[in-house]
């Protein structure tokens, strides 16, 4: 996943209407458009501009099904955002493991000694 | 700011303040203990002014991680503002330290928030981690 996508996913997840139909298709499934529609009292365009986003960042797919139109729900990129996510985390809970113990080993504090 | 929060740690140190600010921003000290585990950090550049720039390259036994990135707000023992990037990556993160003295301590928040230019103003309630921490469940389920 390149960056740029990264960013994409992160920003199709910022708002809490697109989350909460990725929600709604991992739980359920595939839905048209109109069913994700009673997520939120909003109207049809504005969702369909909310599709958009999470197409874009490949979250989500389209395709035409009769009349309607099927919506499903595609988890790798998020996977991948979360990975990064844990990545970061990873790497400042470890470095700051090794500060603490940098920081014990250089002078031990005055008083009690670092007894955790 | 509080907006666009990527990931916030708190952690307390037995150290006072200025002991683990030192620590944060002398590039021998640093060299000590930047890094996950299982990394080693070489420190090319650190010129602690702000606009000043460093570098540095983190090494394992996977590969080699070049960092960069600019000194922002320095305001020793209290806090310490950089940007961060790596080589591999187009974007460019921040990484804000905060130190208060805890006791005979100190106590670290550490702010590393991303995606600066997040579209969405609704994001603003909402960090990343509670976003993931939902997202995380539902694959779980």
């Amino acid at each position: 996943m390149t960056p740029t996508h990264l960013d994409s996913v992160f920003s199709a997840l910022s708002s809490p209407v697109r989350r909460s139909i990725v929600t709604r298709l991992a739980q359920g499934g595939p839905a048209v458009v109109g069913d994700l529609r009673e997520l939120h009292d909003i109207s049809l365009p504005a969702i369909s501009k909310h599709l958009r986003v999470l197409e874009g960042a490949g979250l989500v797919t389209r395709s035409a099904e009769g009349r309607f139109r099927r919506c499903t729900l595609h988890e790798e990129p998020m996977t991948e955002a979360m990975e990064w996510m844990r990545e970061q985390a990873k790497f400042w809970e470890e470095s700051l493991d090794r500060l603490e113990r940098y920081l014990s080993q250089e002078a031990p504090p005055k008083g009690d000694p670092a007894d955790d | 700011m509080t907006d666009d929060k990527t990931l916030v740690i708190d952690r307390v140190f037995t150290a006072p303040p200025d002991r683990v600010f030192a620590a944060w921003t002398d590039t021998a000290q640093l060299a000590e203990w930047y890094g996950p585990e299982g990394m080693k950090a070489e420190i090319f550049a650190n010129d602690l002014t702000v606009g000043g720039q460093y570098s540095l390259v983190m090494k394992s036994a996977e590969g080699e991680y070049h960092l960069s990135g600019e000194y922002e707000e320095i305001e020793p023992p209290r806090k310490l503002v950089f940007t961060w990037k790596w080589k591999t990556s187009d974007e460019t993160t921040r990484v804000t330290i905060e130190l208060r003295p805890q006791g005979d301590g100190t106590h670290l928040r550490l702010t590393h928030t991303g995606f600066p230019e997040a579209e969405q103003a609704s994001s603003h309630n909402q960090g990343w981690s509670s976003s993931l921490n939902d997202l995380e469940r539902y694959l779980a389920a």
